[in-house]
């Protein structure tokens, strides 16, 4: 524009439309004599804490500091906010900042499960009337991980063949400590009198019976946590394999508060496993471990047939959580062979899928009869299943997971079935 | 207080050009001045960063062929200074919204408003004096100026292009 005047003028020799550019060329001047230098910040990050569950608000504060000149107009841009919803606050700050001094800002965030790493803070000065600028990036690397959420479930009953040393929930199958009656044997020098039964005692005259109690003990549970690309369904409600990983976080702290040993394996685009361990440290472990589970694609693990069962201890107790496939079932066969007991939690693809559509979308017979088509396919295999001893929760995922793991395996008892092939 | 001042400044400007003009008896040009007034107030609300700009070129056209219609220079002055500082003042609303800031220190709006108008006081008065003066130069002298202005501008323009290559 200026420019524009300065042409003008020559031509039309008007000396009017050469002092028009005046008022611009004295912005342009204000903005040259007051543009920023080279910035000199430095700042620092504190989160509350590293890690914080879903749905729970994490807060940011920022401190930074001006070592160099002062600066007409600063904006501050955390990018660690960039992948979160902020609450309270904002990470977007502008200011005038002068030499010598610091200034705080604090937000909260809240996001999805995963694990995020900060680049840093985006400084931009510029001058008053936003001509010149100056950029500086403050390297500040901060990591958050969100958890899944971890519902509360109540005690979920196992019964594996083999159980570990330890007092727990499981019938152990010997006597020892214990409220399940197991037996009688022959009355021992130091057996406590209020052992000793009586009615078994009074047909035998010389000797003394005492009553023996089945020990409880803690088992080995293996969560295996599917997550196959091909099995995962999107909808307008979100993604099943998010569920996947909401049950398998609850039934981590299900088996670990019944002081069961737990471990974890994600199969999916890899084998990502949580070895054995006991207790909260564990379950902070495995539920770090879900916090980044993906689901992926790999030629290698499109079949639960490659399931590394050597993972698990011998006989213990393997529960899946997997939408499932027709070709699935050789793997759950082959696990059984090979003496685990399995239980499936398995959320119901048919029902998420067709919970988004309108009522009206399903009546239409183009939606309908494929539907109906994958529930029998579905039905059939579970039931399958159900023969060769694996105790299935089908879980409609707009249900609580504690009601439909309890109506399931009410229907479905303990203890050892033949395999029924 | 940014935002009433941009009131201010916008009225300010149409009410200067617009008068220039009446003087004159050119109807036209007053009735046009609507439409960069219309650019400036659209602009607060919607994200095209050019037309904050393209507003302030109309108000200078207004003004340039106000002075080539031989309207009061003063006057044309005093609203093409008051249109600059609109255009500045929608910029840093611009800016404040897209910040989303809750709080703005009001240092900063008070900084902001004195840099404006120790910039644009000057910058009205010294060529309302030059206007008072009656000196004719040389051709060669003027284009001296005038390329002297012209290279110093074209630096001025590679820096500033330069920093906004940088910030992207």
């Amino acid at each position: 524009m200026i420019y524009a005047l300065l042409l003008i003028g020559l031509v039309t020799i008007n000396g009017k439309l050469l002092l028009l550019a005046l008022p611009l060329v004295f912005y342009l001047g204000g903005g040259i004599l007051y543009s920023p230098g080279v910035l000199q910040l430095k700042a620092t990050r504190q989160v509350s804490s590293d890690l914080v569950f879903q749905k729970k608000p994490a807060s940011v504060r920022l401190t930074v500091s001006n070592q160099g000149e002062g600066l007409d107009e600063l904006l501050l841009e955390d990018t660690f906010a960039a992948p979160f919803t902020v609450n309270n606050g904002n990470p977007r700050q502008l200011l005038s900042f002068m030499a010598d001094e610091q200034f705080n800002f604090e937000y909260t965030v809240q996001g999805e499960r995963g694990r995020y790493i900060s680049a840093g803070v985006q400084a931009i000065a510029t001058d008053h009337f936003n001509l010149f600028q100056e950029q500086q990036i403050l390297s500040i690397p901060a990591k958050l991980t969100i958890l899944p959420e971890a519902w509360r479930l109540r005690p979920v009953a196992i019964r594996p063949s083999n159980t570990r040393g330890f007092a727990g929930p499981i019938p152990a199958r010997i006597s020892g400590t214990g409220v399940d009656f197991l037996g009688v044997r022959e009355y021992k020098l130091g057996d406590p009198m209020r052992k000793i039964n009586w009615r078994v005692s009074t047909r035998h005259q010389q000797n003394l019976f005492t009553n023996e109690f089945e020990q409880e003990r803690i088992a080995d549970v293996g969560l295996i946590l599917d997550a196959r690309q091909q099995l995962n369904l999107r909808s307008s409600e979100g993604s099943l394999f998010e569920y996947s990983v909401m049950a398998t976080a609850a039934l981590a702290d299900a088996f670990l508060n019944d002081g069961h040993r737990v471990a974890l394996l994600v199969y999916g685009f890899g084998l990502d496993r949580v070895y054995p361990g006991y207790g909260k440290v564990q379950l902070r472990r495995i539920l770090q471990a879900l916090a980044v589970a993906r689901v992926g694609f790999n030629y290698a693990l499109e079949s639960l047939n490659y399931l590394p069962t050597r993972l698990f201890p011998a006989h213990s107790q393997l529960v899946v959580v997997s939408p499932i496939q027709v070709g699935d079932l050789e793997a759950f066969v082959r696990l059984r062979s090979f003496g685990y007991e399995i239980m499936l939690v398995s959320p119901d693809p048919a029902d998420f899928e067709a919970r988004s559509y309108t009522p009206k979308d399903r009546m239409n017979s183009t939606i309908s009869f494929p539907l109906r088509f994958v529930r029998i396919e579905r039905t059939l295999l579970l039931h399958q299943l159900r023969r060769i001893g694996v105790r299935v929760v089908d879980w409609p995922v707009d249900q609580p997971l504690d009601n439909a793991i309890h109506s399931s395996l009410i229907k479905q008892p303990l203890g050892r079935r033949i395999m029924n092939l | 207080m940014s935002k009433i001042l941009f009131w201010i400044s916008l009225i300010l400007t149409s009410c200067l050009l617009g008068s220039a003009y009446l003087l004159k008896g050119i109807w036209l040009g007053t009735i046009l001045l609507l439409i960069p007034a219309m650019m400036m107030i659209i602009s607060l609300r919607v994200p095209w960063s050019w037309m904050p700009s393209l507003g302030l070129i109309f108000f200078m056209i207004s003004a340039a062929a106000g002075l080539l219609f031989d309207l009061m220079p003063v006057m044309v002055l005093a609203g093409v200074t008051a249109a600059i500082i609109t255009w500045d003042l929608v910029r840093f609303q611009r800016r404040l919204r897209e910040i989303e800031q809750d709080f703005l220190p009001p240092i900063l709006e008070k900084r902001h408003l004195i840099r404006l108008f120790s910039i644009s006081v000057p910058g009205f008065l010294i060529p309302a004096i030059a206007l008072q003066v009656k000196y004719q130069p040389s051709f060669g002298l003027i284009i001296g100026i005038v390329l002297l202005l012209a290279l110093s501008l074209s630096r001025v323009m590679r820096l500033i292009l330069k920093g906004k290559d940088q910030s992207s």
